[in-house]
């Protein structure tokens, strides 16, 4: 069975991604699984600038889930390039670079300048972050905004473009249709959810910003009717993430009409996450009989009502 | 570090809400050094959703078992507090930057709650190097002192808030009252509460007293890729991470609030 996913031209030897945010830059877990298995890695995300991220405490935890509140922590442009990518490069995995920021400039410098650096596969926007004022979801709000950044960064690259949606939306199909339009070559979907846990004893958020974004086993139904209601919104591939964490649940992203999909802060409590994943939906289809993994969203059955 | 399975050998109260877990220590994974951490995975469900980070409490090298001493409190501990000899724990470790040695070779070592494991098994490891630990632990009260296996030149102070062991007071008042050449020569080494690390810091730095701390932080990943148990330096533009800079750093690094 033909477990490959193909953007833009451009071969990834697996449909399982391991998700920005959730994988370092790689190294982080080195030997603790075999990459030949992933797909691709999603990085953490990269701004122009390093960036500290929000005060601590950043986590919680949550009934079957992780509400975080991490707020684009990462190196930054220079130091992912000359820090980073060097160990990326030596690995089996496509690399897709998550690109973040405050404002559309930052966006076009980080494409703009990875555009031009050796063993770089595809980008991922993050116009989802719900932990920062500026960028983020505040622009993956706003369909128009979306197809703004999207023309603009498609002008920029020539690699495969692809761009990470908030869930946080009454119209989820509208921001994929804005991407769509625009030449993104996929979306993934989704990014957490906002939500916020309050400590009953110190009458308080729990997380300085009050909110964060929630992950986790939790939101796997939001995340599979996302991906369901998207596939049928647009034609570009639909990469299915969210809640994720063992291979069945890949499965249903599948069978909801993801093209490929992303193991995300499963991974924390399971290294192997991604490599199980692949060998279950593998074994999966091989017992249904089928050529490729692209097949599985036609067996969905229709609806009853 | 790895991922391993290990079988469990052990898992007894040794306090009023503690208990200490044994499990037999592959031969392909190194010994941990005192201050490192494992990541516990207590079962294969999605609750707890995260594994838990506890230091090593003691490593018995010649029959290869390792221990932790935990404070059952929450639904993570809960669940592994039914662990039953026999079974086996999903551990991710040995992991991150533990108490290392510097010139000075008095050392005081000072535990509190969950912290007393790991600051034990620093004591006894400093002892069979040949120091004279000092070693003073707190706790509320007698009922909450884990039975302890020290080395016999491990020297024992225990500090209990209500005077039912030992001195009454915190680790912090109890080390007040040491002279100025009692302490001379001194380095300190602690796990523990907060608040305790933190008038431990307020207690040595003004004595000149070098001064490594074991933080304790809610960890996710436990190798360094998601940013979530960060905490605040003296160095205005930097966090560190406590499963990978640290969770034991100079208490001058940190900035206390």
């Amino acid at each position: 069975m033909d477990l490959s996913f193909t953007l833009r031209g451009r071969k990834f030897t697996s449909v399982v991604g391991v998700a920005s945010g959730t994988f370092g830059y790689g190294k982080e877990y080195e030997g603790l699984l075999d990459f030949q298995f992933i797909g691709a890695i999603y990085t953490k995300a990269v701004t122009p600038e390093p960036r500290m991220g929000n005060p601590s405490p950043r986590l919680v935890e949550t009934a079957s889930g992780l509400l975080n509140s991490i707020g684009l922590a990462n190196v930054g442009l220079e130091a992912f390039i000359h820090d980073k990518m060097p160990f990326l490069r030596t690995l089996p995995s496509a690399v897709v670079v998550n690109v973040a920021g405050a404002v559309n400039e930052d966006y076009e410098r980080v494409v703009e300048t990875l555009e031009q650096v050796d063993g770089i596969h595809g980008f991922e926007i993050n116009v989802s972050c719900p932990n920062v004022r500026h960028g983020g979801m505040a622009l993956g709000t706003n369909p128009r905004l979306v197809a703004e950044i999207t023309r603009s960064l498609r002008s920029r690259t020539k690699k495969p473009l692809i761009l990470k949606l908030s869930p946080n939306v009454t119209d989820i199909g509208a921001t994929a249709e804005a991407a769509e339009a625009e030449g993104a070559d996929a979306v993934s979907c989704i990014n957490t959810l906002v939500g916020m846990v309050i400590d009953i004893g110190s009458k308080s958020p729990v997380l300085p910003l009050g909110t964060g974004g929630l992950s986790g086993r939790a939101v796997l139904p939001v995340a599979v009717a996302a991906v369901y209601k998207v596939s049928r919104r647009i034609k570009i591939p639909v990469i299915g993430i969210g809640g994720i964490t063992c291979w069945e649940d890949a499965i249903q992203h599948l069978l909801a009409g993801a093209k490929a999909v992303q193991v995300g802060s499963a991974t924390f409590a399971n290294p192997r996450l991604a490599q199980e994943v692949y060998e279950g939906i593998l074994a999966w289809g091989s017992a249904e009989g089928l050529e490729s993994a692209g097949q599985i969203g036609g067996l969905l059955g229709s609806l009853h009502a | 570090m790895k991922q391993f399975v290990a079988d469990v050998l052990e898992n007894s109260v040794v306090a009023k809400d503690y208990r200490e877990v044994f499990v037999r220590w592959p031969d392909e994974v190194r010994v941990p050094f005192p201050g490192q951490f494992l990541s516990l995975r207590v079962n294969r469900s999605t609750v707890p959703f995260l594994r838990r980070p506890f230091a090593v409490a003691s490593f018995d090298k010649p029959l290869r078992v390792a221990s932790i001493i935990y404070h059952v409190r929450g639904p993570g501990t809960e669940i592994l507090s039914r662990v039953q000899p026999g079974e086996k724990l999903d551990l991710l470790g040995p992991r991150g930057f533990y108490f290392r040695t510097g010139v000075q070779n008095r050392p005081f070592l000072v535990g509190g709650g969950t912290g007393t494991g790991p600051i034990v098994y620093a004591a006894n490891s400093l002892a069979e190097r040949g120091y004279k630990p000092l070693l003073v632990l707190g706790h509320r009260n007698s009922a909450s002192f884990p039975q302890l296996r020290l080395n016999p030149e491990v020297r024992l102070q225990k500090c209990t808030d209500d005077g039912s062991q030992g001195f009454q007071g915190t680790v912090v008042d109890y080390l007040s009252t040491l002279s100025t050449e009692a302490i001379r020569d001194g380095f300190v080494w602690a796990c523990g509460p907060q608040a305790m690390l933190k008038a431990l810091h307020n207690w040595a730095h003004p004595r000149g007293l070098p001064c490594f701390v074991s933080l304790e932080q809610i960890i996710a990943c436990g190798v360094g890729a998601c940013m979530g148990c960060t905490v605040e330096t003296v160095d205005e533009r930097k966090f560190v991470r406590v499963c990978t800079e640290g969770p034991v750093f100079d208490s001058e690094a940190i900035k206390w609030t």
